[in-house]
């Protein structure tokens, strides 16, 4: 006889709110029912009433971990509809910024798995691996998250010529830790019988589900948007997509060490070519009614920025497609057939990033009764809150 | 330079299969990149148009990103979004002639199961139906939100 499991909204092992409904016989997980949206926040709806110039900073917000990918995404759409030639030195600056970000979000990723799986020294030195690399945030745009680096036209801090060599020394400690992670990922028996043969998703069923990112590239397709969609200077840097046929949690953990390696030889390759000349082009008007579509890799997969221009300097309409929200969907094709301890290990296998996945929720229901508030009774209430007036 | 770009072969695609059917076709240029084709068809057709084109690009890598929906003022509108990895190109395929009263298409999640996910969203969101789908039950809005609020459209008030 099967019975319901929920799992979330609210759960020790989930770091934000989603439903996860396993339907159990026994240990076993027969079905999988997901529900997102505890995280939902407005955003596309908020970016109407934005200038161009807001939403880049509205974008930043929408994840705190892939912080960069969704302003960058976003500005090259409007570059595009504007016409905005963005100077060579921003592009590679953009490069180096969006690699850092890719290693870093790895690497705390690695270290909730560790957790996850009961292997919390993996947590601890993955994340001694990620401090300096935070430092290096912290250095070149003053903040170690939500660096705002992406203005429309190039980017809005240079690296000094200081910077670089300190850049290069975390960039060279970083890979000789993480060969040490490969080790662990290749070689240690307790934590290969964890991931081995857990969560396969197979080539078919990911192409089916139009999974993106690692997730997809564990699974065996061979995608990745920066070489796919070359955008900022990927087009003049030389690296691999690197690829793994299982499908299983451990070929979804050993691609995204493998590609952490990858990033780190983009980014000292970056910084060596790094050109000379402005950081940021100028101005051009940017003209309503006209539509763009930008794809870019985040740390999770492919991201998708599509806006269409309104009048007075606003967008008509801004969709954000994160790769959470295709990724989360192939779950309930991972997780049958799989123990309930396994679960966990499957759900936090692609990285689900749930304030990507839900943007929109503003109202309230009491008793019935729909209860609306407007901005003024928020800010009212905000301000009640915090002993204001 | 004889030989046809790809964003020319799908401006083709369309038009030699859709036909009338096809409102216009155009290839928009973006910065250091492969051009954007945006594809506007009526909306009768815009299922057989996306499935015929993921079908005969397979090959060339082309999956569906996301399906948006947009609010047009007069109308209601989708676009598909279809990335074809090999080739670097981006395909909108756009309707924009849905009734603002009853907005209503096929589904596409009887041949591809993550757009029911995508159709679900665009339902919360714009109220948009899509026949033939499973379940168009609540995926991004909470399961107790009022019916007919559609939180995405224009004429939705935010606060009282």
């Amino acid at each position: 006889m099967s019975c319901v499991l929920p799992i979330g909204p609210y759960h020790p092992a989930l770091k934000e709110g989603e439903l996860f409904k396993l339907i159990v016989d026994g240990e076993e997980v027969v079905d999988a029912e997901i529900k997102v949206g505890y995280n939902h926040r407005g955003i596309e709806k908020l970016a109407e009433s934005m200038t161009y110039d807001q939403v880049v900073y509205l974008v930043e917000r929408i994840c705190g971990i892939c912080s960069n990918i969704h302003p960058l995404c976003f500005v090259q759409v409007i570059e595009d509809i504007a016409g905005i030639e963005v100077p060579d030195r921003a592009r590679y600056i953009r490069t180096i910024i969006a690699e850092l970000e890719r290693v870093h979000s790895h690497l705390l990723w690695l270290g909730v798995l560790g957790h996850i799986v009961g292997f919390d020294t993996l947590l601890m030195w993955s994340w001694k691996i990620r401090e300096p690399i935070l430092d290096i945030f912290e250095e070149i745009t003053g903040n170690r998250r939500h660096y705002a680096i992406n203005v429309i036209g190039g980017v809005k801090w240079d690296i000094s010529p200081e910077a670089a060599p300190k850049i290069l020394s975390v960039v060279r400690d970083a890979r000789k830790s993480l060969n040490r992670l490969l080790d662990i990922a290749t070689r240690d028996s307790t934590t290969l019988a964890r991931l081995r043969n857990v969560g396969v998703l197979s080539k078919h069923d990911a192409k089916k589900f139009c999974v993106v990112g690692p997730t997809a590239r564990g699974s065996g397709l061979h995608i990745d948007t920066r070489k796919d969609h070359p955008y900022a200077a990927y087009k003049e840097i030389s690296f691999d997509v690197p690829t793994v046929n299982d499908g299983d949690v451990w070929a979804r953990t050993y691609v995204r060490i493998l590609e952490m390696i990858e990033s780190l030889s983009i980014v000292e390759q970056a910084l060596g070519a790094l050109p000379s000349g402005p950081i940021k082009a100028d101005r051009k008007e940017i003209p309503p009614w006209q539509e763009g579509t930008r794809v870019c890799e985040a740390p999770r997969g492919e991201d998708l920025h599509f806006v269409i221009t309104g009048e007075n300097n606003r967008p008509w309409r801004l969709k954000v497609r994160s790769p959470s929200v295709v990724n989360v969907p192939s779950l309930t094709k991972m997780l049958p057939g799989y123990t309930v301890a396994d679960s966990v290990a499957i759900i936090g296998s692609i990285d689900p990033c749930f304030s990507c996945t839900d943007r929109v929720a503003i109202v309230k229901e009491d008793g019935g009764v729909k209860e609306f508030y407007s901005f003024d009774e928020l800010i009212k209430m905000c301000r009640r809150k915090y002993g204001g007036v | 330079m004889s030989e046809k770009s790809f964003e020319e072969v799908v401006v083709k695609f369309f038009k030699e299969r859709f036909g009338n059917k096809v409102k216009s076709c155009e290839v928009k240029p973006r910065m250091k990149s492969k051009g954007l084709v945006v594809v506007s068809v009526s909306s009768d057709v815009v299922k057989e148009a996306v499935i015929s084109f993921l079908n005969e690009f397979d090959d060339r890598g082309a999956k569906l990103s996301t399906i948006s929906g947009v609010d047009f003022g007069k109308n209601m509108g989708l676009v598909y979004h279809i990335t074809v990895d090999e080739e670097g190109v981006v395909v909108n395929v756009k309707v924009d002639d849905l009734s603002k009263a009853s907005p209503e298409v096929d589904t596409l999640s009887d041949v591809i199961p993550a757009a029911a996910f995508m159709e679900r969203e665009v339902h919360d969101l714009f109220g948009i139906k899509f026949r033939g789908h499973p379940s168009l039950k609540r995926w991004v809005l909470v399961e107790t939100w009022p019916e007919g609020a559609y939180p995405l459209r224009k004429d939705f008030k935010q606060g009282g």
